[in-house]
């Protein structure tokens, strides 16, 4: 059989791909705005990627599974708004953080119950917690902003620099790195490549497939979690409102990143470069004073860009990998 | 003469890429007949279905319905002129009513509104007709399948068909509700339908059928009275079992090298009165080093058996590992009472196409690629090579794509990931299909020397060259049970004896 393509091209060079991109857009900000190419900047942007790549790191092993969360953004909301009362109401902040924690991984425990125990869609169980957690976070807090009577400690989190870099730089870094091994070097990335791959054959190879896609979920809903702490220490606020649309910047990113809605591949290092180009493009057209409602539609436009040239790769690969048709 | 045909087919071709699946078939339907078509997996009855009914568009040939030459471009189009197919996925809506089934697509209404469903073309007394047990107001999905073909019979009648085809419809039905189909086919039959009838299920041939066309690799073999074969058998086995020459042809097997399993081998499995829907009683046991195969028409069980055996179907009786019950509890107990699998359906459930063939390999025993709890790519080369180099995988290297290798390579693959699973029984369902000649010769070859190796192991192929060429003993399967199971290089074990007991005959 004709197969001249490199084993494993199409994920490589969709990196690749991102990565020159990436290059060619700082460039491009370095030269128009004097302010973009510095390093106070540069920690700007992956301040604004953290949390993107951190529950995107673990949503990326889920789409290789070829399911997704739709509720990480409520998560957030949710997450930060018990963190923010408990903190308020004189709780020390650790066991605060742990028991908000717990709260959000039950978002996790629920959307991997419904999609693996009970076979609902993903799409619709996700997004039922979606609606479910944000009108949480409403109801617990009232409403309202909690950001009264907090212990300045509550900063200490996400607004420290160690070593003169962000915290959340190097939480982001931590996840990639932990992720990065999950993916590469245990059964559960294996696993989970094989699930999104054939389902079918995943089954009858004996892999509890339904096991290794709850695992995902709670882990999903365990980092959206740590992430809605880290959005009330960097604010020092529990906001019922924070997080929207976070689910669909950490779906941006991922899709951006190589890794497919059907499952079956994917990649942790992708995710980090979708999350980073999108970050940039947001940063950098913010440098040059154009409005933000703009910035919207260049993420569309990259979006769809992105999946019409990956699904073009995808489908000739595939074709070429179909044996001569049989009666 | 011409007039009592309904449907003259002539010369009737349909090429795929690489394959003829239809080669100049020529047949007429007569009127107001019951038509049956058999033949084995690929013989081409499904794409003789597709091509008149305008699924498919033929590549060459003639057909004329009704006297006059007839071209469906589209399922619709052969609707429109009266010939309706009964699928075997029904096409029923289970949330709505009976009445508001038969009317589905022509309701009346005005602006927008549906009026009151009228009784279009009088379906209501067609469905009262054929099965008066079936309320008008009752929800479908509270119906048997058989009460559903019924209605889908009744919306075809109304459409003003003059010729049903059913594609066995009596798959998924229990022995009642066969004989109430077979009621109904023959009140059509009586009302002025021709109807054209494909089953695996021969004895059914010679209960309902008027004409029987088989079909072998494309081509027909052989159209016949359905009462004349019947008139010159004594019973409906041996009538049976002109059908099945018919439709197997002149078996040409390859000598097979006796390797008698030595009295002494310990029995890796024996299973005891294994029954489940499909199965019946079934009986069998499995010595470490022997070729066992399992040989049947299409719907004779084997398949079944497998399930049951891999876990993936319940079944009532006794299934013994190595002296032990096998556990209830899925596919994941199975392989860890020592079974693997080599599906059928190697694109389906075999392969991960989009990965290489390294990762491919440890997928059912990923423990075995583990240093120190983490994946090694080190171990991983290794075994893919081990395995590349054992099988003689011809892949440009390790880390191509399954999916871009032939068919007897990606088969090599699935075996390379059964084998290292390392359990003692290794089930084989069609295990070279879809494989080229020469692909073919090598897995036989592995498969006997993994015998050598002490593993027992079940091959399940719907080819007879094959499991006489192969296995040690043969379990016959017919209907679910188990018809014979011969000795191989016996007396018995010839393919005129072999046709007799699938068959159902003694």
């Amino acid at each position: 059989m004709a197969a001249e393509k490199p084993a494993g091209g199409i994920v490589i060079d969709q990196r690749l791909i991102l990565l020159a991109f990436l290059v060619v857009i700082n460039v491009f900000f370095a030269l128009m705005s004097p302010t973009f190419f510095a390093l106070s900047n540069y920690f700007n942007v992956l301040r604004a990627c953290a949390m993107i790549v951190i529950t995107g790191t673990a949503a990326t092993l889920l789409m290789m599974t070829s399911n997704f969360d739709l509720s990480t953004g409520s998560n957030i909301a949710f997450t930060s708004v018990v963190y923010a009362l408990l903190a308020q109401n004189g709780l020390a902040l650790l066991p605060a953080a742990l028991v908000a924690m717990a709260g959000g991984t039950a978002f996790g425990f629920i959307n991997g119950g419904l999609v693996a125990r009970f076979n609902i869609p993903p799409f619709i169980a996700s997004l039922g917690m979606m609606y479910i957690g944000r009108g949480l976070a409403y109801v617990i807090s009232d409403g309202t902003t909690i950001v009264t009577n907090l212990p300045p400690a509550i900063f200490g989190l996400s607004q420290s620099t160690p070593l003169g870099v962000p915290s959340l730089a190097w939480f982001m870094l931590l996840f990639v790195a932990v992720f990065l091994v999950l993916q590469k070097k245990t059964l559960l990335g294996k696993y989970a490549l094989a699930i999104g791959g054939n389902p079918n054959a995943a089954f009858f190879s004996g892999i509890n497939t339904r096991r290794i896609v709850f695992v995902l979920y709670v882990f999903v809903g365990a980092l959206a979690a740590f992430c809605g702490i880290l959005t009330a220490s960097r604010f020092g606020a529990g906001d019922p409102r924070s997080g929207m649309g976070f689910e669909f910047d950490v779906i941006l990113a991922i899709i951006l990143g190589g890794t497919s809605l059907k499952g079956g591949k994917g990649s942790v290092i992708g995710t980090l470069l979708g999350a980073l180009v999108v970050t940039v493009l947001d940063n950098g057209l913010n440098m040059m004073n154009v409005l933000t409602f703009w910035q919207s539609i260049v993420k569309g436009i990259i979006l769809v860009l992105a999946i019409l040239s990956n699904e073009k790769l995808f489908a000739r690969a595939r074709a070429g990998a179909l044996p001569p048709a049989r009666a | 003469m011409g007039d009592e045909l309904l449907l003259e087919v002539r010369g009737l071709t349909k090429g795929f890429p690489g394959v003829l699946a239809l080669d100049g078939v020529s047949l007429g339907i007569r009127r107001h007949s019951v038509h049956c078509i058999v033949g084995e997996n690929g013989s081409g009855k499904s794409t003789f279905i597709k091509t008149l009914t305008g699924a498919h568009q033929r590549s060459a040939g003639e057909l004329i319905f009704d006297g006059r030459p007839f071209e469906p471009l589209s399922v619709g189009a052969a609707m429109a002129s009266g010939i309706s197919v009964l699928y075997q996925e029904l096409n029923v809506v289970d949330d709505l009513t009976v009445r508001e089934n038969l009317t589905l697509g022509k309701e009346e209404s005005r602006l927008g509104f549906i009026r009151r469903s009228r009784n279009m073309g009088g379906v209501e007394e067609i469905l009262r007709g054929l099965d008066p047990s079936i309320g008008m107001d009752t929800m479908v999905s509270r119906l048997s399948v058989a009460q559903k073909q019924v209605i889908e019979i009744a919306k075809a009648i109304s459409t003003n068909c003059s010729l049903l085809i059913m594609d066995e419809p009596t798959a998924a039905l229990s022995e009642e509700e066969v004989r109430r189909l077979f009621t109904v086919i023959r009140k059509l039959k009586a009302g002025g339908m021709t109807i054209i009838y494909i089953s695996h299920k021969l004895s059914e041939v010679f209960e309902i059928g008027d004409v029987v066309t088989v079909f072998r690799d494309g081509r027909v073999v052989d159209t016949r009275e359905v009462a004349t074969i019947s008139r010159a058998c004594r019973d409906i086995p041996e009538a049976c079992l002109e059908l099945v020459r018919l439709m197997l042809g002149k078996v040409v097997v390859e000598s097979y090298a006796p390797r008698p399993v030595t009295g002494t081998a310990r029995k890796l499995l024996e299973v005891r009165n294994v029954s489940n829907t499909k199965l019946r009683g079934v009986s069998f046991d499995l010595a470490a080093g022997e070729i066992l195969g399992f040989y049947g028409l299409v719907g004779s069980g084997k398949t079944e058996v497998a399930r049951v055996l891999y876990g993936i179907d319940e079944y009532d009786g006794e299934v013994l590992v190595v002296g032990k019950p096998l556990p209830h509890g899925g596919v994941r107990a199975a392989l860890r009472a020592g079974f693997s699998m080599v599906p059928e359906e190697r694109r389906a459930d075999g392969i991960f196409a989009g990965l290489s063939v390294r990762e491919n390999i440890p997928m059912m025993r990923i423990r075995s690629v583990l240093r120190n709890g983490l994946l090694s790519r080190g171990a991983e080369n290794e075994l893919a090579d081990g395995y590349i180099k054992r099988m003689s995988i011809a892949a440009r290297d390790r880390e191509q794509k399954v999916g871009l290798l032939s068919g007897g390579n990606q088969q090599k693959v699935v075996i390379s990931k059964c084998l290292n699973r390392e359990g003692s029984i290794l089930l084989m369902d069609e295990p070279t299909r879809g494989v080229d000649v020469g692909a073919k010769q090598e897995i036989h070859e592995i498969i006997r020397s993994l015998a050598q190796e002490g593993r027992g192991i079940i091959v399940f192929s719907s080819e007879m060259p094959e499991v006489l060429h192969l296995c040690d003993r043969i379990v016959l399967m017919h209907e679910g049970q188990v018809g014979e199971i011969v000795h191989n290089g016996s007396a018995e074990a010839n393919s005129d004896h072999i046709m007799i007991i699938v068959a159902g005959g003694r």
